[in-house]
């Protein structure tokens, strides 16, 4: 057994040897182009829920302020959920952010473990609560609007809602999924660094 | 920050042949998959070194940042890669390569699981087991049994070529 070890030693040797490292020059460059590009994608995603959130609020504050009551839950239950999600999202880039590579790898990977553990308590009753207080704000306003809008505009207001929600349900689900998929193979790897 | 810059430009002449080596081996000779770990390896460097302060031995540093971008990126990326094997080795046996252990290297080691492939390349690369047992946080224990297993595998694998 060895002997063959010792062969593929050699060969690994040689093959390091024969292939040189291909040299960037400009290394510096790059890495610094792709760390300030990966922060800036996150810190945008922030900035369009931010300009969502700024959209509804002056809507509902400039073109259509509401009166009645339930109409003003409904808007609150809508803008709170939309900040509670803009929250989220920060507090995970922080959370993914703090990841350690430099740690040894048990760690590395529990902190990893660790992150996918808090999308996965993130995607089931946070969002499934944030959805549905979202719903029940958007139909709470229904009462309110049809007293300015023909039935039919209600209708196409309220089932646009629905298509919307379906397409936004298997987006996220798929991401869900993904993700899912991610701490299972990294619960996988932490249980092979801790056993024998 | 020209300090950063630097020592950035330091680590990268110096220990760029070992991550390259490193990355290649873990991507079973994929070029594309290499560059990507190389490059996230040193973005991931370029992220810790305000922290680093040369207290433990940059090269074991440098390792621990390589050795944990590729098993979390593969982990992100495993589906994908495993549908590709296949087409990955044939890549390799199709190069006009001028030895042909070159191949069966890569073949050979690309047939263990990624903890096991990681740590046989840092065996292949000398390192001590104390080392070994920092970068992994394995025990020396444990790491030992899985170096035995890992070359009677190797040894099969070889032996069945």
């Amino acid at each position: 057994m060895e002997d063959n070890f010792d062969q593929l030693k050699n060969s690994w040797k040689a093959a390091k040897q024969e292939h040189p490292t291909p040299s960037k020059p400009d290394m510096l460059q790059t890495v610094k182009a792709n760390y300030s590009k990966s922060k800036t994608a996150h810190i945008w995603n922030a900035i369009i829920l931010g300009l969502v959130f700024i959209g509804l609020a002056a809507f509902f504050y400039f073109v259509a302020p509401m009166q009645e009551i339930l109409s003003r839950i409904g808007i609150g239950l809508m803008i709170g959920g939309l900040i509670v999600r803009i929250i989220i999202e920060l507090v995970s880039h922080q959370k993914a952010n703090n990841i350690d590579y430099a740690a040894a790898s048990n760690e590395s990977a529990e902190q990893a473990r660790n992150f996918y553990a808090y999308r996965k308590k993130i995607h089931g009753p946070v969002t499934i609560t944030i959805i549905a207080l979202y719903t029940i704000g958007f139909y709470a306003l229904t009462p309110e609007f049809s007293k300015y809008f023909s039935t039919f505009w209600m209708w196409m207001m309220d089932g646009s809602y629905l298509v919307i929600g379906v397409v936004l349900f298997v987006i996220i689900r798929r991401g869900v999924v993904q993700e899912m998929r991610d701490l299972k193979q990294i619960t996988e790897l932490q249980n092979s660094l801790s056993e024998a | 920050m020209q300090d950063l810059n630097q020592r950035f430009e330091t680590y990268y002449s110096e220990y760029q042949d070992m991550v390259y080596s490193l990355c290649l081996g873990y991507s079973r000779g994929d070029q594309d998959l290499t560059n990507d770990l190389v490059q996230e390896t040193f973005m991931n460097l370029w992220k810790a070194l305000p922290k680093f302060e040369e207290r433990s031995s940059p090269k074991t540093w440098i390792y621990r940042i390589c050795v944990n971008t590729c098993l979390l990126h593969i982990r992100k990326n495993k589906n994908k890669q495993t549908a590709g094997l296949d087409q990955e080795h044939t890549v390799i046996a199709d190069e006009p390569s001028t030895d042909k252990n070159y191949n069966e290297l890569y073949q050979a080691i690309g047939q263990l699981k990624e903890l096991d492939r990681i740590i046989i390349m840092l065996v292949l690369d000398e390192l001590p087991y104390a080392e070994i047992a920092e970068i992994t946080g394995i025990t020396e224990g444990n790491l030992r049994v899985k170096i035995s297993r890992a070359k009677q595998q190797l040894n099969k694998i070889l032996k069945s070529k």
